[in-house]
């Protein structure tokens, strides 16, 4: 990449006290984001990618590693460039019931960071940028919703207005935290798509955070997609290759799980099994690589011994955390894997 | 599938919430038959009616419901026929456990944090006259290896010992410890990870297949559907728009709402989609529309459509469809969708 | 001529709550509204001869909102209108935004009379208000307070003896000096009311400043706080309050109002904290941080909107046990007795021996009775408040 990158971050670390416990929710995480780039960050709970989200977005600080905004770490900015730098990085959340205070007007929630921040002057300015808003994010006609409160509209017109409110100081990230997932399918489609027009008319980087692979494969085709699996990247690429032709073998898990809404595919798809069923506690993670318990292509001696890092592996465009791919051993079926599995 | 072996059949069934603004119908008029051993799914999205029809089914609506119409008949193996509308309190609390069992969604909230599994089995088996505890704890044992739980273990665990995916399987076994004929589940695989998803969906398929229970689920996820239904109802402001075998319902949908829930969905397979949603919002059902209730947000809609309910009428023996306008819809289907 | 709160109940109070209602009945004629000419009228007249000026006014700016939320169309509002963006004139003149701001107050105060009614048992509290409220006000104009003691060689015309029970003459009997005992209810719950108000309004400041402090700015602030407030909650408070009240004489009621508010404020301001602390985890509250609002906005916009049905309800929780306590160290002689007051009527209930004496009943009971009237008025009232309060019950245009 010739371009200086948006956001950066080298090494990140972020552990949570529970009582006298150290949870390590994520480790030596590293990503990058381009300006106006589409990354999707996969993985299921307690894979760490909402604490990815928020320490992008400037809501929770790192334990350890750096963030960088624009090639300088977070934590460098003081003052008024402070002040550019957190309305840069916005952050819209997945509950939509939650996510706009009810005691407020969707135009006084609005009206807010613009007043605050000196966006606009003068009350015919305001509700002229107001009006801006709401017609960006499809709300229209805008009469319609400006003087309702929250719980008036439904959860995929309050979701517009989150996308709103956090465009009203002109961000350059915004962090999209299962943006869709509580919105019925029939209007996620729309949502998302206007999300992508969004980033096209106002030239910012979007991270969406997702669990459903589907939906990460369809927002992010032609864009990147990182797969997390406790705590860390295990694999980072062009969305083709990581959904396509997916290296790891977490992803490849994922991707033979997910039913798919097409019965004849569905039920003839060629399920991965794997050799248990049970996550891993945070407070257990096992050694080396994380998977390596429920791995069915596991090498002991490899994959239990060193923890993996994100590396180049032959066949594959994408990056991967896999010792046995990016040392170039190969995937073979580990022997033991023929006994039944037993959950529990 | 033979007439005779039908296990439940709902007809002409409404239920109605009694709300500060007036009646709100959650369920309008639906009638379907549940065959033995037969799995179908309800789809459809948040406020269709889904949730309130198996409530209704298993009389289990909360107190400002009224069901102001309708039949529920259930055979049992026996082959007495018994409305369940009608069922006294006493025999209610029988059939809801030995004929109907329900599973909830939600598996953290659904088991008491300080009972034991054991315990929960053993409360279970005694109020609905199971005998000794010796016989629950066999026949619990012998439900948790079908689930692929490690039987000894979790029977003796407390419910915070056990994952959601594990929760979750034991709750399907407490399900089946009487021995059900139909089980109705609520939204299985939401809020589950993707490989707990699998696993559930696995479960219930084998032990289906084993047990030979007829299975209701709801669902907004229409991937799930696809793969554990084999009939398939897709329910829109509290009516059935559209049922069939599954195939029929994902490859020659007759309903234009059918047909949008399709091309809304993203598929993991296809190359970049072109995906399409479905505009406007769903109706109120307090003051619900005029007519076909989806004519606001119909792409096939017709002035016809505004004015008069299109009936539930067949396009085949097992297909049935309420569209005025299905040739339009299934023409367009056939382009969208390659089988 | 005062004419603010001592205009209260007099010609001169009304015809100031009749000038006021002027202005909003004029708009009101004008545009043919007159059901809410009527109640404009009624409620200035009501606001100026209760209060003086002060009611007055407040009706006035009240009413004009009402009136006007009624005959400003809000579909002349540019901002409402399904023209595109290019055909909206955004502009807006100050009297065209102040009249906005107007009919905003106005369908709040119509929300809140409406959220007021709906709730039966809400109303019903808020009905037993007024009546204590009336009668505290206009009693005095039909009632002469009977505060000199009559003795037998002088009793009160029409009466018989001391301690006479309830007659047409005298409602609600006659106490041990034979003086009418309806007159000391009508002007013995001004004093108790007062300071009981006080102290809960004291008492929630308290409560409300140090629980947000604690609950927003966590760490040592909120460490310090907690071990301090669970440190007076140790304290059996009634017995210290009894010793405080004791060892400090105080001749004004303010002060024993600041002191129950020094002693009482631990219990709500620990719910309070512990409202921030759900409230702070709120992801419109995190959406705000993101947007970098700055801590007054989160204080007074994201999280106090949302408390406030939580802190008015308990307020009232408060008032109601300041009552009680007040009630009780009058009881036990541990503050200057000064009639009229009810509790005091109890206190001499007491230390005259009226207990034995089951013809002076009703010099003991009406006071209890004026007591438990009032408390269960507030307590049903918290319901309206609840609704009044709850911003999801709101609805906009």
């Amino acid at each position: 990449m010739s371009e200086q990158p948006l956001i950066e971050l080298r090494h990140v670390y972020r552990t949570f006290k529970q009582g006298r416990q150290l949870i390590p929710v994520l480790q030596d995480v590293n990503l990058t984001i381009a300006p106006n780039e589409i990354v999707c960050l996969v993985g299921e709970s307690g894979c760490g990618k909402t604490t990815t989200g928020k320490i992008i977005a400037g809501l929770l600080p790192q334990s350890e590693g750096e963030v960088l905004f624009q090639g300088r770490p977070l934590e460098s900015y003081r003052g008024k460039e402070r002040a550019a730098m957190r309305r840069a990085l916005q952050i819209v959340h997945q509950d939509p019931f939650a996510s706009l205070n009810p005691a407020h007007t969707i135009g006084q929630i609005l009206s807010f960071p613009l007043k605050h921040h000196k966006m606009v002057s003068g009350r015919a300015e305001l509700r002229r940028r107001i009006w801006e808003l709401l017609t960006l994010v499809d709300l229209t006609p805008p009469g319609d919703v400006v003087n309702k409160y929250p719980h008036q509209l439904s959860g995929g017109q309050r979701q517009r207005v989150s996308i709103a409110r956090a465009l009203t100081v002109q961000p350059k990230l915004i962090v999209a935290d299962e943006a869709v997932s509580m919105v019925d399918m029939s209007i996620r489609v729309s949502l998302l798509q206007m999300l992508h027009d969004l980033r096209d008319k106002l030239n910012v980087a979007i991270i969406f955070i997702t669990h459903d692979l589907a939906l990460a494969k369809y927002f992010a085709w032609g864009e990147r997609i990182a797969v997390m699996y406790l705590g860390r990247v295990v694999e980072i690429g062009p969305t083709e290759q990581v959904i396509g032709n997916s290296a790891h073998p977490y992803t490849r898990a994922l991707i033979s799980a997910v039913p798919e809404a097409d019965p004849i595919r569905t039920r003839s798809k060629q399920r991965m099994k794997l050799r248990s069923e049970d996550i891993p506690k945070l407070t257990e993670i096992p050694s080396g690589c994380a998977f390596h318990p429920r791995c069915p292509f596991f090498v002991p001696g490899v994959c239990d011994a060193r923890v993996p890092t994100l590396g180049a592996a032959e066949g594959y465009a994408q990056q991967v955390a896999c010792p046995p791919l990016t040392e170039g051993l190969g995937l073979r079926e580990y022997e033991a894997a023929a006994e039944a599995p037993v959950a529990g | 599938m033979a007439q005779n072996d039908v296990v439940m059949s709902v007809r002409d069934l409404s239920v109605n919430y009694l709300t500060e603004r007036g009646p709100l119908q959650a369920v309008n008029r639906i009638s379907f038959e549940l065959h033995q051993g037969e799995t179908l799914a309800l789809m459809g999205e948040s406020g269709c009616g889904k949730s309130t029809l198996v409530m209704a089914l298993m009389r289990l609506l909360p107190s400002n419901a009224r069901v102001p119409n309708g039949e529920i008949h259930y055979t049992t193996r026996d082959g007495r026929v018994i409305d369940v509308l009608k069922m006294s309190k006493g025999k209610l609390r029988a059939f809801r456990w030995s004929e109907c069992a329900m599973v909830f969604q939600g598996a953290l909230n659904a088991l008491n944090p300080v009972i034991r599994v054991r315990d929960m089995f053993y409360d279970t088996g005694r109020a609905h006259g199971m005998g000794s505890k010796d016989a629950v704890r066999e026949r619990a044992l012998e439900l948790f290896r079908l689930v692929r739980l490690d039987p000894e273990r979790v029977f003796n665990a407390y419910p915070h010992e056990l994952s959601g995916g594990m929760r979750q399987r034991v709750l399907i076994a407490l399900g089946l410890l009487l021995d059900p004929q139909v089980v109705i589940l609520d939204e299985p695989t939401t809020a589950v990870d993707i490989l707990t998803q699998r696993t559930i969906i696995d479960v219930l398929m084998a032990i289906r297949d084993k047990l030979g229970f007829s299975i209701i689920f709801i669902s907004h996820d229409l991937a799930v559907a696809a793969e554990m239904a084999d009939t398939v109802a897709t329910m829109y402001a509290g009516e059935i728009v559209e049922i069939g075998p599954v195939n029929e319902m994902f490859y020659r949908p007759h309903h234009g709402y059918t047909l949008g829930l399709l091309e809304a969905i993203p598929s993991l397979a296809a190359e970049a989609e072109e995906l399409v949603s479905i505009p406007g919002s769903p109706p109120d059902l307090i003051e619900p529309p005029p007519g076909c209730k989806f004519h606001e947000r119909c792409p096939f809609a017709v002035e016809r459509c505004s004015r008069e309910v299109p009936p539930l009428v067949d396009v085949d023996e097992t297909h049935r469809v309420a569209c005025f306008e299905a040739d339009r819809v299934i023409a367009k289907a056939r382009e969208t969708i390659q089988a | 001529m005062n004419l603010g709160f001592g205009a209260a109940a007099t010609l001169t109070g009304l015809l100031i709550g009749v000038l006021c209602s002027l202005p909003p009945l004029g708009l009101a004629l004008k545009h043919r509204l007159y059901r809410p000419a009527l109640l404009t009228l009624a409620a200035c007249a009501l606001g100026g001869f209760s209060a003086g000026l002060w009611g007055g006014a407040l009706m006035l700016v009240l009413m004009s909102g009402v009136v006007i939320s009624y005959a400003y169309v809000d579909r002349e509002d540019p901002f409402t209108s399904r023209a595109s963006i290019d055909e909206v004139d955004f502009s807006e003149s100050n009297w065209e935004f102040s009249l906005r701001k107007m009919a905003a107050l106005g369908r709040t105060v119509r929300a809140s009379a409406h959220a007021l009614v709906r709730n039966k048992a809400g109303f019903l509290g808020f009905l037993g208000l007024v009546f204590f409220f009336v009668m505290i006000v206009f009693g005095p104009l039909f009632i002469e307070y009977d505060g000199q003691p009559h003795y037998y060689d002088r009793l009160k015309p029409g009466a018989k003896t001391l301690f006479q029970g309830p007659s047409k003459e005298f409602p609600l009997g006659l106490d041990w000096q034979g003086r009418d005992v309806l007159s000391h209810i009508v002007y013995g719950g001004k004093n108790l009311i007062r300071t009981s108000v006080e102290a809960g309004l004291m008492t929630t400041v308290i409560a409300v400043v140090l629980g947000s402090m604690a609950g927003l700015l966590g760490g040592v602030v909120d460490q310090a706080l907690s071990a301090l407030s669970n440190f007076i909650l140790t304290i059996p408070t009634f017995p210290l309050l009894v010793v405080l009240a004791g060892i400090i004489t105080f001749d004004n009621h303010t002060y024993l109002a600041l002191l129950f508010a020094a002693l009482y404020w631990p219990t709500l301001m620990r719910a309070v904290r512990a409202q921030v602390f759900s409230l702070r985890e709120r992801d419109y509250v995190q959406a705000a941080v993101a947007l970098d609002l700055g801590l007054p906005h989160l204080i007074f916009r994201e999280v106090l909107p949302n408390m406030i049905s939580y802190i008015v309800v308990n307020m009232i929780f408060t008032i109601r046990g300041a009552m009680y306590a007040l009630v009780g160290l009058v009881f036990l002689g541990m503050v200057p007795v000064q009639e009229p007051d009810w509790a005091v009527m109890i206190y001499i209930g007491r230390t005259r021996q009226v207990i034995f004496n089951a013809r002076a009943a009703s010099m003991l009971l009406s006071p209890i009775i004026a007591i438990a009237l009032f408390q269960l008025s507030l307590v049903l009232f918290t319901r309206s408040l609840e609704e009044i309060f709850n911003p999801r019950l709101r609805r906009g245009l």
